[in-house]
């Protein structure tokens, strides 16, 4: 019967310690989500820094130093282009939530959505979570490469745009909703 | 032992005249509010919780606290109870996310699910001898209930659903409620007639804070709580939600192949 208590008392933990989390998250997210449409409003800001990433990670500047100059400022350097790196990761990270988090929006306005669907995207963005987090510990630990973080950009970028044609169309059919019921009101 | 068992009577009977007493306002306060008929689940589960104090008053004045008579109507009307609130949370899940009609088609049965499953579980583990087979019911009824409410605020986190604070206070009190009183169910399961007296201190506890939390998010009640939503045209999501999908699986793959040029150096 002790068994049954501490069964119990870990599972009512364990469901206590999810309330927790979520309803500490709920005010962190109320607070950046203030509504339905506003989730809907998506800007790309990491494309725009591409450029600047790209010099920052050009392997040519490093070689330059560790043969030019001495091995302290080449060692600076390079923890520097791996600020740089895990930082622009983030921003990726961040642009990746936005668009999801439009995703979510659209199948919650949704008068129909399919399990199968969402059940595939819960399972993708798990994924896709788990595998930052692993290119970051790897960030974090060598060198980063400009190759690899552009691919990433990019592919964010045309999901970016596929979503941003995606809430033009939704925005048409909404207004077009709205005329039809207004003209069938008079 | 005795004077312990004394003290607590009073401090029982202190606790049901403030339960009582938070009942009247709560309910009051929806009737005043006209909020009868956005919540009458929640208004009819707090008539039954305010019928039953007097009855299980009355019961246990008549027959005392240790007779079977007592043991049998408190806890019947405890089931009766405990159903009233299922529904209400049902109620709740249904005020809140009902709206959106395609997440809730899905959402529903998840929680049904969910809460079938940790029913089932509690009353296979539960005790089932004669004098542990009401509070194995009452553990599974509040297992369940807790599991559904957890699930419906990971749902509503999950997509992003804006919840009226006061609505958002209304689940958290029962969630918690349903919390301890599984733990207080289990605690009782384990000592039996030992425990008895201080179960009932445990939940009339409980069920004040309960209380407190639902009064206070009455009286922050809107006219309405819940606001109509707009829901997108029918072929939206057919179009947009598998792409987004597609999508994900080719960034994933992308990460994949990252990492595993990574980890060979090259780049």
């Amino acid at each position: 019967m002790n068994l049954l208590l501490i069964a119990f008392g870990i599972f009512v933990g364990g469901l206590l310690g999810f309330l927790v989390w979520l309803v500490g998250r709920k005010t962190e997210s109320a607070r950046s989500l203030p509504s339905q449409e506003e989730n809907l409003t998506l800007a790309c800001k990491h494309l725009t820094n591409l450029p600047q990433i790209r010099q920052a990670l050009e392997p040519s500047d490093l070689n330059y130093l560790v043969h030019r100059a001495n091995r302290e400022v080449a060692r600076t350097v390079r923890r520097e282009r791996q600020r740089v790196a895990l930082s622009y990761l983030q921003s990726l990270r961040e642009d990746f939530d936005q668009l999801i988090g439009a995703a979510q929006v659209v199948a919650s306005l949704s008068p129909k959505v399919e399990a199968g669907q969402e059940w595939k995207r819960f399972r993708l963005i798990l994924e896709f979570r788990w595998k930052y987090q692993l290119v970051r510990v790897r960030f974090a630990m060598g060198s980063p490469a400009f190759t690899s973080l552009s691919g990433l950009a990019l592919l964010v970028s045309s999901l970016a745009l596929e979503i941003e044609r995606a809430v033009t169309k939704i925005g048409e059919a909404a207004a077009l909703a709205a005329n039809l019921s207004s003209s069938a009101d008079r | 032992m005795r004077f312990v068992m004394v003290n607590m009577a009073i401090v029982l009977k202190v606790l049901w005249g403030c339960s009582l007493g938070l009942q009247l306002t709560v309910l009051f306060a929806i009737i005043a509010k006209k909020h009868y008929q956005t919540f009458p689940a929640i208004l009819a589960y707090l008539l039954i919780g305010l019928l039953q104090s007097p009855l299980v008053y009355l019961t246990y004045s008549t027959w005392g606290f240790e007779s079977l008579q007592a043991f049998r109507i408190a806890w019947t009307s405890q089931a009766i109870v405990t159903a009233a609130r299922w529904i209400a949370v049902c109620e709740l899940c249904h005020l809140i996310l009902g709206q959106f009609s395609g997440i809730w088609g899905m959402t529903w049965r998840v929680l049904a699910i969910s809460g079938a499953i940790a029913l089932f579980l509690a009353l296979l583990l539960g005790g089932h001898d004669y004098a542990r087979l009401i509070s194995t019911l009452d553990l599974g009824l509040e297992c369940s209930m807790a599991t559904v409410l957890v699930v419906f605020f990971l749902f509503a986190r999950y997509y992003r659903v804006l919840i009226h604070p006061s609505l958002h206070s209304i689940a958290i009190a029962f969630c918690l409620y349903s919390c301890f009183r599984t733990v207080n169910d289990t605690i009782l399961q384990v000592f039996l007639r030992n425990y008895s007296p201080t179960w009932n201190l445990v939940d009339e506890v409980t069920y004040l804070a309960t209380l407190m939390l639902l009064a206070s998010a009455v009286f922050a009640l809107r006219p309405r709580p819940v606001q109509r939503i707009r829901l997108l045209p029918r072929d939206v999501y057919s179009e947009f939600v598998p792409q987004v999908n597609s999508r994900l699986v080719e960034l994933n793959r992308r990460l994949s192949q990252l990492l595993k040029s990574e980890a060979t150096g090259k780049t």
